[in-house]
């Protein structure tokens, strides 16, 4: 009886603990950034309610207005106008868009191949992993710009285009991190039960496998949002990216480039847009990876 | 140590070989490579030109083996904009490109490495995190942003410095900045966590017991044995300075090779293109090789892999 009380008591305390442990990490989540980009999703997804204006809509009669809190602003351009008189804040909110469904969709494509590929390497090992291992080193061997480069002068310009350079460009990084947890995860009693019942090689690897890389696989993703976001900017800002008139962050800055001694709020805003969005992705990966997957640290 | 030199440098052949499969069949996945290579605007008597020059009767992988036996002469094509070969170009522009290298790793080595010591040695105090802030930033502005930034208030609202262009040791001040900035954050990283390492080593406290000064034991001691790492991660930044050029040579009208590729694109001259990209990842893949045989030239168990 007593032992039952005192582990009824035990368990009850580490749960407590246990939740405060939780409550600690949670406590400790970032919030500006959180808050930030909770705002960025939103400007996204409800682009047409946020922005006063098309993004595409311009009268050059209000061509240069400054924003609002400068002399000359008007209340009703908050961010000012730029060269065609179309409304910066309303073109930053439906960028939000592009910058977004590119480094989603990137993101799931670079993530998807660099899954297969490294739970194929991992599991199968000899010949297949050597193969897929010097894919990938050759993958982390060409540089990306240049890359780029080439793909965007063969390809037409466009969002596809951007999704798919990026997200070919990135895979190998997962490739090598995933097939380093199979090699462990493979070893596991569970995945050798598995294989002895009979399971066949991709229900292993898709039912036992690849849930307990998962958190992995969504660290990894995290942490490459930021990235992904700027290298799209940098893209677009060399006008190898999103091609006007649809408003992207990287196009705007480019845009403004030219106009910055007239109408320096042209180049500015966006750029404080794409640094805001960037860092607060930054410091949200790098919390999701010290809660979920503390060992990728070193990355 | 000498199967393992060969080994980096079969797979480094094997990159720059797959590098040369992705550039031929790229241009050749739209159809006729005339199309790409010839851009808008071209007579019958170039387009028979350009298809006696890569064999375009042949069978495609005899044409590779031609792509390939050019490549190797440095033979690119002519560009077709300014009808001149395009390896020229290219050669007549990269003094300007290493010149801007030279200077902007120069600048970051210079802020970036007392800035890692102090970080570590001061560690958890202001001047940490204040590191800890500019690293975080450098990861998260663009380069292409603050290029313009930079333009704005310093050559336009104060004019203290030119826009553009590459007359004279002023010039030099801005691109190099911004080139230097994306930098600066991974080099003093890096050097703060190789510092906090050997700063907790033996010989150092040894140091410290035999009554060596402070300051000789961070600087001269401590600072030795951490540039090891540092010195690696040089090499790294060295070839991710190719987005670096493009980016900082369009904004600053710099003569250098990344304006040339960035024209090239402008003018769909895909001549242009190709020398930029087999030379860039040709000094990419150089670059990662020595690296990598000084690595594990440092690093013994490297080797055994």
């Amino acid at each position: 009886m007593r032992t039952l009380a005192d582990t009824g008591t035990t368990t009850r305390l580490v749960r407590a603990r246990q939740v405060g442990g939780l409550w600690r990490l949670f406590r400790k989540a970032p919030l500006i950034p959180a808050v930030i980009l909770l705002a960025v999703v939103i400007s996204a997804v409800f682009a047409r309610f946020l922005a006063p204006e098309a993004p595409t809509f311009g009268n050059l009669s209000d061509a240069f207005i400054p924003p609002a809190w400068v002399e000359g602003g008007s209340s009703a351009h908050l961010l000012g106008t730029d060269s065609l008189g179309r409304d910066v804040y309303s073109r930053i909110v439906y960028g939000a868009r592009v910058s977004l469904i590119v480094s989603i969709f990137a993101i799931f494509i670079a993530g998807s191949i660099g899954t297969v590929m490294g739970l194929a390497s991992g599991y199968f090992g000899g010949r297949v992993d050597g193969v897929i291992m010097r894919l990938v080193d050759i993958a982390l061997a060409l540089p990306t710009i240049l890359m780029a480069l080439v793909l965007v002068a063969v390809l037409q310009p466009g969002v596809a285009t951007v999704i798919i350079v990026i997200g070919c460009l990135n895979w190998a990084n997962y490739a090598r991190q995933i097939r380093g947890e199979v090699l462990s995860v493979k070893e596991r009693d569970f995945v050798i039960l598995a294989r002895s019942i009979g399971s066949s090689p991709a229900r292993i690897m898709s039912r036992h496998i690849l849930p307990n890389v998962f958190n992995t696989i969504i660290v990894l993703a995290t942490l490459q949002v930021g990235s992904v976001i700027l290298l799209e900017a940098t893209l677009s800002f060399l006008g190898l990216g999103v091609p006007p008139p649809e408003p992207s962050w990287g196009q705007m800055v480019a845009e403004g480039r030219g106009f910055i001694v007239v109408a320096w709020w042209m180049a500015l805003f966006p750029g404080v847009a794409i640094m805001l969005t960037v860092l607060s992705m930054n410091l949200m990966g790098d919390w999701l990876r010290d809660l979920l997957d503390p060992r990728l640290r070193q990355i | 140590m000498r199967r393992y030199i060969l080994a980096r440098f079969v797979q480094a052949l094997v990159s720059m070989f797959a590098l040369s499969l992705i550039v031929f069949f790229l241009a050749r996945l739209t159809g006729d490579p005339r199309d790409v290579l010839l851009g808008d605007d071209y007579s019958q008597e170039q387009w028979d030109k350009m298809g006696e020059l890569w064999s375009l009767d042949e069978p495609i992988y005899v044409q590779y083996a031609i792509f390939l036996r050019n490549a190797s002469t440095g033979n690119f094509g002519e560009s077709i904009f300014w009808k001149e070969p395009a390896v020229e170009m290219l050669a007549r522009r990269i003094p300007a490109t290493v010149q801007l290298t030279i200077t902007a790793l120069s600048l970051s080595v210079i802020i970036a490495i007392p800035m890692g010591v102090l970080s570590a040695v001061k560690r958890d105090t202001w001047i940490d995190y204040a590191g800890k802030t500019i690293a975080m930033l450098g990861q998260s502005v663009p380069a292409f942003w603050l290029g313009i930034i930079l333009i704005w208030v310093f050559a336009v609202s104060w004019s203290l410095l030119p826009t553009s262009g590459r007359d004279g040791p002023l010039h030099y001040v801005l691109p190099s900045v911004t080139l230097g900035w994306f930098t600066v954050a991974g080099i003093m990283r890096i050097t703060r966590s190789a510092m906090l390492d050997v700063l907790d080593s033996e010989y150092i406290k040894l140091a410290r017991v035999k009554g060596v000064p402070e300051n000789v034991v961070i600087w001269n001691h401590a600072l030795r044995n951490a540039a090891i790492p540092v010195v690696t991660f040089l090499g790294l930044i060295l070839g991710n300075f190719l987005t670096g050029f493009v980016v900082v040579e369009t904004i600053f009208s710099w003569p250098g090779v990344g304006l040339l590729a960035i024209r090239g694109i402008q003018s769909n001259d895909f001549a242009i293109i190709q020398t930029v990209v087999m030379f860039g990842g040709l000094l990419f893949i150089t670059i990662n090789f020595l690296v990598d045989i000084f690595y594990g030239y440092l690093d013994p168990r490297i080797r055994y892999e």
